[in-house]
């Protein structure tokens, strides 16, 4: 599936591809991407439809924990690779940018 | 903590968005403000004026997502049906792990078929983990014993779901509602009524009747594979071990029903 890349998404791909093994929470990966809190669910649920992402409850009990289950979201074998090359993407078109500005 | 506001709010943002898609949602915009509580009011209601200016694009990817399968929202999974599913793998775990060792184990490393072939009878009680063994070895025997008969006469099975069962039940209680374990109370006693009902019955069907092994095994390992199938809420390496306990516990009465009944009759005797 082709997902329209933004910059809101490029930053999320970016902040999964620090650490593209480890599981994360919504709010967790907003501030690591420098998001605005509150703003990241449609990019997730969005990588989600397209196989980017696979996401589960974390298994705790609620009510001990005093707090809704969170749930993790973690790159997908095919997220992985999409996710390099939508950045490497960005990085040659904003390198051909540059060389024709500086001609 | 989040205010009645905040609540408010996350309530009527969640009424935009799919049914299925809803109780998920609200979880996470949950979570996320009880943790920015500790940042202030200003920083929660820019967290909602910002979840609330994205909303219809949430709205229009949640619309796609699909309500279950790997990369769907897990329906909300009732307490009764965690507690059944933990009750349930405890109780079938010890019970297929001590039948596999003081059964199917015992009797073929032992060469108990050839030695009575031979002519000789040994006594299940007198081969490990009975016989001569350290005094620490007791309680290990007895729990595997005890899971033997399970598996292979039944009866203790219903005293161990209802003793499995209340001491979860009154953990939980304990836990979550201190003022209430008067609930606690009468759900252990439930259990323990129909427990000290259905032993005597159980004897009774796996005694006198040609069923052999008892009905409660199969029946816990029908209830298992079905939560595994049919529980969609339950975690997934959760549902995989109650299948495998499930399926397992299926084998084991099928089993003791059929190849396995000399088997049996030995560990009886």
């Amino acid at each position: 599936m082709v997902l329209r890349m933004t910059t809101p998404r490029l930053l999320v791909l970016r902040a999964f591809l620090n650490d593209p093994d480890r599981e994360r929470y919504g709010l967790d990966l907003a501030l690591e991407a420098g998001l605005e809190p509150g703003t990241i669910y449609p990019i997730l649920v969005a990588f989600e439809n397209a196989g980017w992402l696979r996401s589960r409850e974390e298994d705790v009990d609620p009510h001990r924990e005093g707090r809704p289950r969170r749930r993790y979201y973690l790159l997908t074998p095919a997220g992985t690779g999409a996710a390099r090359e939508a950045l490497a993407g960005t990085g040659r078109r904003r390198g051909t940018a540059t060389r024709k500005l500086a001609w | 903590m989040t205010g009645r506001v905040d609540r408010a709010v996350v309530a009527a943002l969640g009424l935009a968005l799919p049914g299925h898609f809803r109780a998920r949602q609200r979880a996470e915009w949950t979570a996320d403000l009880l943790i920015l509580a500790e940042r202030g009011r200003l920083a929660r209601w820019r967290y909602l004026f910002a979840a609330t200016r994205t909303l219809p694009a949430l709205r229009a990817v949640a619309r796609r997502l699909p309500a279950d399968g790997p990369q769907g929202a897990l329906a909300p999974v009732s307490r009764s049906v965690v507690l059944v599913a933990r009750v349930l793998t405890i109780v079938l775990g010890w019970t297929v792990v001590s039948w596999a060792v003081m059964l199917p184990g015992r009797y073929l490393l032992l060469d108990i078929p050839g030695r009575m072939a031979a002519g000789t009878l040994p006594d299940p009680k007198s081969v490990w983990p009975g016989g001569d063994q350290p005094a620490l070895m007791a309680p290990v025997a007895a729990v595997l014993e005890w899971g033997g008969w399970a598996a292979a006469d039944d009866f203790p099975l219903p005293l161990a779901i209802a003793l499995v069962a209340s001491v979860l039940l009154v953990r939980h209680r304990r836990q979550l509602w201190g003022p209430r374990r008067r609930v606690a109370a009468v759900g252990v006693a439930v259990i323990s009524l129909q427990a000290l009902l259905l032993t005597p019955v159980d004897m009774v069907v796996t005694a006198f009747t040609t069923i052999r092994g008892g009905p409660v095994l199969p029946l816990a390992g029908a209830t298992a594979s079905w939560l595994a199938v049919a529980a969609p809420g339950l975690s997934r390496p959760r549902r995989a071990v109650l299948g495998l306990l499930g399926l397992a516990a299926l084998a084991v009465a099928a089993v003791d029903a059929t190849i396995g009944t000399g088997m049996v009759s030995w560990y009886r005797d």
